[in-house]
């Protein structure tokens, strides 16, 4: 019987078949003073070694009308790649979602994975964090603010550490490099003269230090929401500080929209979801915190 | 007076029937604007026309940088695509009725095929298929010569295939939109 190439079965059964057993474990209060503070869990199929895992962060402005559906199939496909992937919902604006608070609750999210480790078998020491847009702010702030006082969390599971690695897409690093539009306005509760430190201490780039874990930026270098300097910038600091990093960027790629297969087309989709972003993302992990998954 | 007036009707009876009789462009070449946005690639296409059925049809072929800084990735991607224009007519087209003008609904199927190379490693990350399939409605028109203008909208669904086989396969969907510009000839 002639042997099938591999590239051609890989195709076959990507192309045309299913997926692994990811098990789904959805709305687990990680704070249950707060009804949003909730997180859905995606687990591969259990093994005895315990797993790395992903906090998954959505965007939208740090909106409380923005809601983490949108990173359900990241979620999965992480699960199905090795990854126990935790897609997390936080407090957003209008409300008490304004910094500090969203910050807390992915801080608060992270401290209840590892108070919780056991659970899904997950290695504490092994957690990157995920996000895009104001969720790659976020998974930003969980890698260099998450023992700053300025947004230290007083929920049950307490304060913790950093993640061990940082994915983030589009994500705001320097709130100083905007306009006071209005998402960032109400976030931030007040323009620049009205709330200086906030813009200051909402800013992953001020919180940089030594011992910094490893950044991967994913980024369209035609972005209006979330210009390439932000990254740029960051990544200069935490060169600086002897930490390294990585910069992915996709030619002409906006915040919201990139080319089709074919280039026909924009096409509503993050710069996180095109297939060069995805394999730079699963090797970043893999390298950093995948160990033998 | 009455010999300019007939005169004038003649002359516009006359042109008249040179548009009804004019033979409708057969092909048309087109650059994607999309595919070139970001100067980092080319995409174009080719239509033919089958007026009997007010039907075309067109391949689609693109190249493209799609990622810079501590990564580099090529994507080479082709694809056909289906339209029928109803009406094969066109608001402020100067070609004559019958061409492939104005309002159309289309299907469209492409593939990309990339790979990603880490270079601060010097490694290959892997190859990956793209695959689309996509539904459209869009306005063509001519304003000038054979000049056509060709902005579209849809909704399709991406699956991507990572050949390495470290990544399993994932499917969602999308909205988008278009814009081409070419030649009729």
């Amino acid at each position: 019987m002639p042997e099938v190439p591999r590239s051609l079965a890989l195709l076959w059964t990507g192309v045309l078949g299913g997926c692994a057993d990811v098990v789904v474990e959805t709305d687990i209060p990680y704070d249950e003073r707060f009804a949003v503070a909730k997180l859905d869990v995606y687990s591969p199929p259990p093994r005895g070694a315990a797993r790395p895992a992903v906090i998954v962060i959505h965007g939208g402005g740090w909106r409380e009308d923005s809601d983490r559906d949108y990173m359900e199939l990241h979620s999965e496909r992480f699960a199905q790649a090795g990854y126990v992937a935790f897609n997390i919902e936080y407090r957003g604006t209008p409300g008490d979602g304004a910094f500090p608070g969203a910050v807390q609750d992915t801080l608060c999210a992270l401290s209840f994975v590892r108070a919780n480790a056991a659970r899904w078998n997950v290695d504490p020491d092994r957690i990157a964090s995920y996000g895009y847009s104001a969720g790659g702010h976020l998974a930003s702030m969980l890698g260099v603010a998450a023992t700053a006082g300025v947004v230290a969390p007083d929920c049950a599971s307490g304060p913790t550490g950093p993640v061990a690695a940082v994915v983030s897409g589009a994500g705001p690093q320097d709130m100083r490099l905007f306009p006071e539009v209005d998402a960032l306005i109400d976030f931030l509760g007040g323009g620049k003269a009205e709330a200086p430190e906030n813009w200051t201490n909402a800013s992953p780039i001020h919180h940089v230090a030594p011992g910094a874990p490893p950044f991967l930026f994913i980024t369209g270098d035609a972005d209006w929401f979330v210009d390439i300097a932000h990254a740029e910038s960051m990544q200069r600091a935490l060169a600086d500080v002897g930490t390294d990093s990585r910069m992915f960027v996709i030619p002409g790629g906006g915040h919201l929209f990139n080319r089709s297969p074919s280039g026909q087309t924009w096409d509503v989709t993050l710069s996180l979801d095109t297939p060069e972003a995805w394999a730079a993302t699963i090797d970043f992990l893999d390298r950093t915190i995948g160990g033998d998954l | 007076m009455s010999d300019l007036l007939g005169l004038v009707i003649a002359a516009a009876t006359s042109t008249a029937d040179v548009s009804a009789i004019a033979e409708p462009d057969y092909n048309a070449v087109s650059i994607s604007v999309p595919a070139i946005d970001g100067l980092r690639g080319i995409g174009a296409s080719y239509e033919r026309w089958f007026p009997a059925r007010r039907i075309s049809i067109a391949a689609i072929g693109q190249l493209r940088q799609t990622a810079t800084g501590d990564y580099g990735a090529l994507s080479v991607g082709v694809g056909g695509e289906a339209r029928w224009y109803w009406r094969a007519d066109a608001w402020l087209s100067k070609l004559p009725a019958g061409s492939m003008v104005g309002w159309f609904l289309g299907a469209r199927l492409e593939v990309a095929l990339g790979a990603t190379h880490d270079r601060i490693d010097d490694r290959w990350l892997g190859e990956s298929l793209d695959l689309g399939t996509s539904g459209l409605i869009g306005y063509r028109i001519a304003p000038w010569r054979h000049v056509e203008i060709t902005p579209s909208v849809g909704l399709g669904m991406r699956r991507q295939v990572d050949l390495s086989g470290r990544l399993p396969a994932y499917s969602r969907g999308t909205a988008f939109a278009g814009l081409s510009v070419g030649w009729m000839f």
